[in-house]
């Protein structure tokens, strides 16, 4: 959930990039509302949503480790999850099952990049790609 | 410059200065009343852009309003067609008030074509009629008609990235003809083409305003470039910078299709020439002798606004001049340096305020001083620019300061700027004087503290 604000940031300063002329027709054609957002607003702002999203997604394995298990004093809460699962087998420093939780991670984050985020970006940078 | 006596009685034959009356009758489909505009600096600053302007633009016609860049044409385009609201004054549309609303008779076609890049050509062009109240055949029936009529139908599934500047631009023409608009808006449409490309389009939008094609009644366009208005236009207008003021409106009755070779069309061409010039470069009576003594007092008496230009095209144009003696017209020199009459006239505006030239009637020729200049070498060539420099009134907000101390805040001088230039970006002027001023050794711009000073060791020279 931390990690959306990427999202956000980037999302508006996407907004804040769509090119004058563009909201100056959209204007002139009379768009407004829904229509406005359809015809640019989200098309322009796709690519930022891309970039913020994926950011969000690598910032969030991260902190998925640091985060699945809170401990504070003697309470110690856990979430069920890889993350946690890495956490707890570095506390008891078992070498194997360190290595194995990470492999499946990395496995993870690169299947995720080839079918998701690559997919995203190529489709940002053909259709929706600002000259 | 002095007044070229034929110019204005060559105008007259032409049609004559614009007589509203004499066109009663005809309806006007857009109308400025007085219209002021300000805009505001990233400093905060007002200026003021558009200056009292009364325009009006009949049922019919073309008008071409022909101004250099920065003279507040796009702006009056704006206010036009309801983009912006002016300051003060009325736009009108049919006679009603626009009061802050988007035109409803007007489309425009932008320079650089504003298409949406995710968009087919076909969705793009239905753009023009997303906001209308018609049923989706209507509509699909409006766009298959219109990309048919802008020679399109091949295209109408291909993303505009596909297309060449000439065919997006055409796009940008159907989805602005899509609604049937009475007044087609041209926002320098032809300046990103090349020039084959642009030409053909121009012939094309010609003939869709003679045909009245898609019900188009008439055009307002804008442009820097002085034969595309003679070719296209019924009515000129001339703009004049710094505020925006209408110096001009002829009227342009050559037939269709206008031959640029023609004796007719060249006439006109080098009237407008004449008028900007004249009014750009006035010849005005000299200035008293500088009395001896103190510094402040070798200014001139005339508090006078710099043309935004660097002093590498000073020199430059100085250089053209020594090289080739034989051009002496404006109108040659903008062609050999390939720049737009208005930018050429504001470099020359520039040299003639350093004296470097002089400019008896449409001519350029080297001074003395000129001549020196080239010959020198950059100790010479800096001398010299320092010393004309403390000629102008206009340095003297600076070298006044920096007389006293070693250096001098920005925001200060701004506000002396914007005070003794009230129709100037003090800004853009301010950085043109401390560009000249740089290279005449008498002044140095620290970035950091925002503070112009006075340089260090060099200081001796200007003295």
């Amino acid at each position: 959930m931390g990690t959306q604000w990427y999202i956000l940031f980037n999302v508006i300063a996407g907004a804040m990039a769509i090119p004058n002329d563009l909201k100056e027709a959209a204007r002139t054609y009379g768009l407004r509302g829904l229509q406005l957002w359809i015809t640019l607003i989200l098309p322009a702002i796709f690519p930022f949503w891309v970039t913020g999203a994926c950011t969000a997604a690598g910032g969030a394995w991260n902190a998925s480790i640091v985060a699945e298990v809170a401990v504070w004093g003697r309470t110690t809460l856990t979430a069920e999850g890889l993350g946690a699962f890495i956490s707890e087998v570095t506390q008891e420093g078992n070498t194997p099952l360190i290595i194995c939780g990470i492999v499946v991670m990395s496995l993870f984050v690169v299947v995720t990049n080839r079918l998701l985020w690559r997919r995203l970006y190529g489709l940002a940078e053909r259709r929706f790609h600002l000259d | 410059m002095a007044l070229p006596s034929g110019a204005f009685i060559l105008i007259e034959t032409m049609g004559a200065l614009d007589h509203p009356d004499a066109l009663a009758g005809t309806e006007i489909i857009g109308e400025l009343c007085h219209v002021s505009k300000s805009f505001t600096t990233d400093g905060g600053r007002e200026y003021k852009v558009l200056d009292q302007i009364d325009l009006a633009v009949k049922e019919g016609e073309l008008f071409a309003l022909l101004g250099q860049s920065g003279s507040g044409k796009s702006t009056i385009l704006r206010c036009l067609t309801g983009l912006l609201n002016p300051t003060a004054g009325r736009v009108l549309c049919y006679g009603k008030p626009l009061e802050g609303r988007i035109n409803p008779h007007a489309s425009i076609v932008f320079q650089t074509f504003a298409l949406y890049p995710w968009l087919t050509v076909e969705q793009n062009v239905a753009v023009g009629l997303m906001a209308k109240r018609l049923s989706r055949l209507e509509k699909e029936a409006a766009v298959a008609k219109v990309i048919e009529l802008i020679g399109l139908s091949r295209y109408h599934r291909s993303f505009p990235r596909e297309l060449s500047g000439g065919m997006r631009q055409r796009v940008g023409l159907a989805r602005a003809l899509v609604s049937e608009p009475k007044m087609l808006c041209l926002d320098e449409a032809f300046s990103a083409l090349d020039v084959l490309t642009a030409e053909t389009l121009r012939h094309e939008i010609i003939a869709l305003w003679q045909k009245q094609a898609a019900n188009l009644k008439s055009i307002f366009m804008v442009t820097h470039n002085i034969e595309e208005a003679v070719e296209m236009a019924t009515r000129i207008g001339i703009l004049f910078p710094r505020p925006g003021r209408l110096g001009l409106i002829l009227e342009n009755k050559l037939s269709y299709p206008r031959d640029a070779k023609s004796p007719e069309f060249q006439r006109l061409v080098a009237t407008i020439h004449e008028t900007i010039t004249t009014l750009t470069l006035p010849d005005q009576p000299p200035e008293p002798p500088p009395a001896p003594g103190q510094l402040v007092s070798r200014a001139r008496r005339r508090m006078e606004s710099i043309p935004l230009v660097t002093v590498g095209q000073i020199i430059g144009l100085i250089s053209i001049l020594y090289d080739e003696p034989e051009l002496a017209n404006i109108y040659d020199i903008s062609d050999e340096i390939e720049k737009d009459f208005g930018e050429t006239i504001a470099i020359v505006k520039a040299a003639e305020i350093l004296e470097l030239v002089d400019t008896p009637r449409n001519d350029v020729h080297l001074t003395p001083l000129g001549r020196r200049l080239h010959e020198g070498n950059r100790e010479k060539r800096q001398k010299i620019f320092s010393e004309q420099i403390y000629k102008l009134r206009l340095f003297h907000i600076i070298l006044g300061y920096l007389e006293v101390s070693e250096e001098v805040d920005v925001e200060r001088v701004l506000q002396d700027i914007a005070v003794a230039l009230p129709h100037d970006n003090p800004e853009k002027v301010l950085q043109t004087m401390i560009a000249w001023g740089r290279y005449a050794g008498i002044m140095d711009y620290d970035a950091t503290t925002k503070t112009v000073l006075v340089p260090k060791a060099v200081d001796a020279i200007a003295r």
